[in-house]
């Protein structure tokens, strides 16, 4: 994008003026929205180098969060069965944006939760204890035990008092039970309290010049940074860095963050951003039609899924890390049932993979758009999409949120016709001048993906039609034809429209919310370095967690810290 | 176990949060001595995507109409229960703010309320977005009236049918402005829920109750050490985590549990997706009922679907439409003829298929014996919906349906007619004995209740 484009003015243009392209306006960008507020401007904050950051509200923890939480709570526990958790508000396609008042209902889920999880630990009470208990020593065991699980549940240590009302909750249970089962009503108390259920924002230092933003705490900042690229709660170095100060600089905050990216952890946090990113994260609960795709069943969805993260993980964590890769390249590493889907199996001229089981995909397919996992989650059950993927496209990798049909129209997919393509099918949509608006902007890149049928298996024909997968960019920095989805790929990984887009994306995940016009600074940094790196998806990380916005949160006007 | 609790507003007077409690109207308690008392319950009934008020609204008015039988007939199911009836005609959703017609039916049916500015939601076909409704639901408001006068174990009981996203468009229910209310989607929950220790023998369900006590005596000092470390714009929503703990306890402590009802066989399919609609709703109503039945609550919602457009997947033959494209079938026209120009019957099977629902929890109530009629004498009924039609804006006129409360039945009102949606909202506080209630909602243009429905 033109720099001059860029900023403020840009901003609030894309975000209040029509996207004019062709006869009919398409409006719609995602991008910060206003928020007046008295003071200083953004602006002129950013322009003077004042750390600046916009408003999360307080976040409860998502549902799989919370499981993630449980899980690294408890680690020599088997994996919990969870009853239904109460449900998450979607922020774009996140799912971590917790930001709205629990129900009398939602608090009910999670004291049956804490029950539930008590209930199956129940057998593996031995395990958890750090201590060996005699008559004598109980209280001491239980204080050892709060000491471990406290920071792990949340993010911080035990509070003096809330310490005081785990032992009389001990000791209330001790008088009707042995050791254990007090022990369990402890960690039910532990799985109830908000401590755990909210990521609290707080800090102490105050931003010179900009009273309405204060600096995170060591612990606020370390369980961001640990849901942002794990998706899991702190470790213990983290909780010492942040015990130590380490995280009021940036050059603390860097240091952790790299350290974590080198973890293990990282692997599953970015496959999973990813996966909500690009609208796979309920893969599992997609159904197909049976009769047309009687192979499509949970164990080809786990498939699917394991292959999209275990790909974002080696280009991210192991490759080059770059979004080029991502989205360009053919390195697969498939079960087998995946390997048949993508004919891999019957290609007897085709290298066998390494030892560590990757090999290359036939050049019908490249990076991450055209694998199963993306296909299959933008398709409908019974046949393909070129609006679902189009949209997906727009939204997704150009932050353009193309609107839903006018109430007007029927918006049902043309039935599946054996005389008509679905190119033709879906031609109604670019020759009505009400529909053509929106739609030759989104039609033309879901098209690029028809050689795809709903379950990501590649196709010559679309019933006795020979495939088209023509199409078109328009409205981007890289218009003009395409055929097919390896060279749409290629020229979305040219796109600086696409990295800033990128950047945005994961920004918004890491942050809770949607930037607002206090992000801009933070976020307008990330996206040049972003694009300075040549698209360094480890660098963006690091570029993310150690800006402005994130290290810092913003309170009413008058609020003491 | 010796527990001292401060009372809530006290805490909450320190905290300086009091100001953001939501109005709660008194209730006139003199309606009591009336010759007429007021109902004990208030149910409420939804759908979403309206349907096609021509053949909607029965033939005829007043007390001389006929419901049609036939495939058109929407109401049809419910010819059987035509004299316990008040069928109000030309209802109209009055709107203003931002939002789509999807959002402002859901948000706006029975809080009659404008949609907040500046939230999650993308508003469909235009730039910008909103967040929840801006005001309580009709059901809150007589539940906050009714807590004051006595305690149920359950202040209200949201149960939903199909509707499992969490935004504007698949909210009904309102505790105050921006705070919606999840509907219970799975009987078995409700089962487990409401009915489950029942069924546990004395010292089991002692022991469970002590325990309960015991941990959520921690978590409501928590909740309240938490909430002076939380910033003043997010003190409501510690103030509605602290409510939802304290109603919690309220029903342990007074153990009130001993109320049965058998489990709702149902399987996971049945619950995740559409397909298993007509069971779900039905065992979603019988859970209902009993918990009513066994004055466990006496204010409820069921919430058939949302504004979402999902499959209608247990109508044979239509189970792969979108419910919402299929709503827009059927274009409304005044100048439709009647019958003979619909040659399809798909568009009014979803609806007749409410409707049938809506039979059921007529005869259910019906089937109660209470004093000297049954429960149905004694349960003010009311199936409201958002939109006039599909493919329509919101201002096209549709029937509201009531039932049961000591209403006269067998009425057809409004005929043709035109009334703002609020004042039956302001007319259901009344009947409740809500009497001091001039108008609902911040879209209301203050001209009261509906008379001659009560």
């Amino acid at each position: 994008m033109n720099d001059t484009l860029r900023g403020w003015r840009a901003w609030i243009a894309l975000a209040g003026a029509a996207l004019a392209v062709g006869g009919t306006a398409c409006v719609g960008s995602i991008g910060p929205g206003g928020e007046e507020e008295a003071g200083v401007s953004a602006e002129a904050l950013c322009e003077a180098g004042i750390p600046d950051a916009g408003r999360s509200g307080l976040l409860r923890v998502a549902g799989y969060e919370y499981a993630a939480l449980l899980q690294g709570a408890f680690p020599g526990a088997t994996e919990f069965a969870l009853p239904a958790l109460p449900s998450d508000t979607k922020l774009e396609t996140y799912d971590n944006n917790g930001a709205t008042s629990v129900s009398e209902r939602d608090v009910e889920r999670y004291e049956s939760l804490a029950e539930a999880v008590a209930t199956q630990l129940g057998p593996d009470v031995d395990v958890l204890l750090p201590c060996d208990v005699t008559p004598d020593d109980e209280a001491a065991c239980l204080d050892e035990l709060l000491d471990e699980l406290g920071p792990r549940l949340f993010r911080r240590p035990i509070a003096r008092e809330q310490r005081d009302g785990l032992e009389r909750v001990f000791s209330r249970g001790r008088d009707e039970g042995n050791f254990a089962d007090a022990v369990l009503l402890v960690v039910r108390a532990l799985l109830q309290s908000p401590s755990f259920l909210y990521r609290l924002e707080e800090g102490e230092d105050r931003v010179v010049g900009n009273d309405a933003v204060v600096v995170l705490s060591g612990f606020a900042l370390a369980e961001r940074l640990a849901l942002a690229l794990w998706q899991k709660g702190p470790d213990d170095e983290l909780l010492a860095a942040a015990v130590a100060g380490d995280l009021r600089t940036v050059d603390g905050v860097k240091a952790q963050a790299e350290r974590m990216l080198d973890d293990d952890r990282a692997a599953v946090g970015i496959a999973r951003f990813v996966a909500q990113w690009l609208g796979y994260d309920h893969l599992l609960e997609t159904t197909k039609d049976e009769e047309a795709f009687p192979e499509y069943d949970d164990a080809l969805a786990r498939a699917m899924r394991t292959e999209a993260d275990e790909l974002v993980a080696r280009v991210v964590l192991e490759g080059d890390g770059t979004l080029r890769t991502l989205l360009t390249t053919r390195e697969v590493r498939a079960s087998s049932t995946l390997a048949d889907l993508y004919g891999l199996a019957d290609d007897d001229d085709a290298p066998e993979p390494d030892a560590d089981g990757w090999r290359f995909l036939p050049e019908q397919r490249s990076g991450i758009l055209s694998r199963a996992a993306v296909l299959t989650a933008h398709s409908h059950p019974e046949q393909t999409s070129p609006v679902l993927r189009g949209v997906f496209i727009r939204r997704s990798l150009l932050c353009e949120h193309p609107p839903p049909p006018p109430p007007d129209v029927d918006d049902t997919a043309p039935a599946v016709d054996p005389d008509l393509t679905t190119r033709e099918r879906f031609a109604v949509h670019t020759e009505s001048p009400g529909c053509a608006g929106c739609h030759r902007l989104i039609d033309p890149l879901g098209f690029g993906f028809e050689h795809f049928d709903p379950i990501g298996r590649y196709r010559e024909k679309d019933g006795p039609h020979d495939v088209d997968a023509r199409g078109e960019l328009i409205g981007t920095d890289v218009n003009g034809p395409y055929d097919g989805a390896v060279e749409l790929s290629e020229a979305l990984a040219s796109s600086r429209k696409v990295r800033d887009c990128v950047a945005q994306q994961w920004f918004t995940f890491a942050t809770g919310r949607a930037p607002s016009e206090h992000d801009v600074c933070s976020l307008e940094g990330v996206q040049d370095r972003f694009d300075a790196s040549g698209g360094d998806l480890r660098d963006l990380m690091l570029a993310i967690v150690t800006s402005d916005s994130f290290r810092h949160y913003r309170q009413f006007r008058g609020e003491n810290p | 176990m010796s527990r001292k609790r401060p009372s809530r507003r006290h805490v909450l007077a320190g905290l300086g949060a009091a100001s953001l409690l939501p109005f709660v109207p008194t209730l006139e308690l003199e309606a009591e001595a009336d010759d007429t008392p007021r109902p004990k319950r208030l149910l409420l009934f939804w759908h979403p995507f309206g349907g096609h008020r021509e053949f909607w609204v029965p033939d005829g008015q007043g007390t001389t109409f006929e419901i049609q039988s036939g495939p058109h007939s929407i109401l049809a199911p419910l010819r059987d229960h035509r004299d316990d009836l008040v069928i109000v005609d030309g209802v109209r959703h009055r709107t203003s703010g931002p939002g789509d017609q999807h959002q402002k039916a859901a948000a706006g049916s029975f809080t009659g309320a404008s949609i907040q500015p500046d939230g999650d939601f993308k508003i469909g076909g235009q730039d910008g977005r909103v967040g929840w409704a801006n005001g309580a639901s009709v059901d809150q408001v007589v539940a906050a009236a009714l807590a004051q006068e006595r305690h149920d174990a359950f202040r209200s009981l949201e149960l939903g049918v199909d509707t499992k996203r969490n935004d504007v468009r698949s909210r009904i229910i309102y505790r105050g402005p921006g705070d919606p209310i999840a509907p219970e989607v799975d009987p078995r929950a409700v089962y487990d829920r409401v009915f489950a220790l029942a069924s546990l023998d004395e010292a089991e369900r002692a022991r469970i109750r002590a325990e309960r006590l015991n941990t959520l005596d921690f978590v409501h000092g928590d909740v309240q050490r938490f909430a002076r470390r939380v910033g003043r714009s997010d003190q409501q929503r510690i103030e509605r985590h602290l409510d939802a703990v304290d109603a919690i306890l309220g029903r342990v402590e007074a153990g009130l549990d001993a109320c049965d009802a058998p489990p709702p066989a149902l399987h996971d399919d049945d619950v995740d997706t559409s397909g298993g609609f007509p069971h779900v709703a039905k065992a979603q109503i019988d859970m209902m009922v009993a918990a009513m039945a066994c004055d466990l609550t006496r204010v409820g919602s069921i919430q058939l679907k949302d504004e979402h457009g999902r499959y209608l997947s247990w109508i044979p033959g239509i189970a792969e439409n979108s419910f919402h494209s299929l709503s827009h079938g059927h274009r409304y026209s005044h100048s439709l003829s009647r019958l003979q120009d619909i040659d399809k019957v798909d568009y009014f099977l979803p609806f007749i298929s409410f409707s049938e629902q809506f039979a059921y929890l007529l005869e259910q109530l019906k089937a109660r014996p209470e004093g000297d009629g049954t429960m149905l004498d004694h349960t003010l009924v009311v199936w409201g919906t958002g939109l006039g039609h599909g493919d329509h804006d919101l201002s096209l006129p549709c029937p509201w349906i009531f039932a049961g409360g000591g209403l006269k039945g067998g009425r057809l009102l409004n005929k043709g007619g035109s009334v703002d949606h609020h004042r039956l909202l302001v007319s259901v506080c009344h009947l409740m004995g809500l009497e001091n209630v001039s108008s609902f909602g911040d879209n209301d243009r203050g001209t009261g209740p509906y008379a001659e429905l009560g």
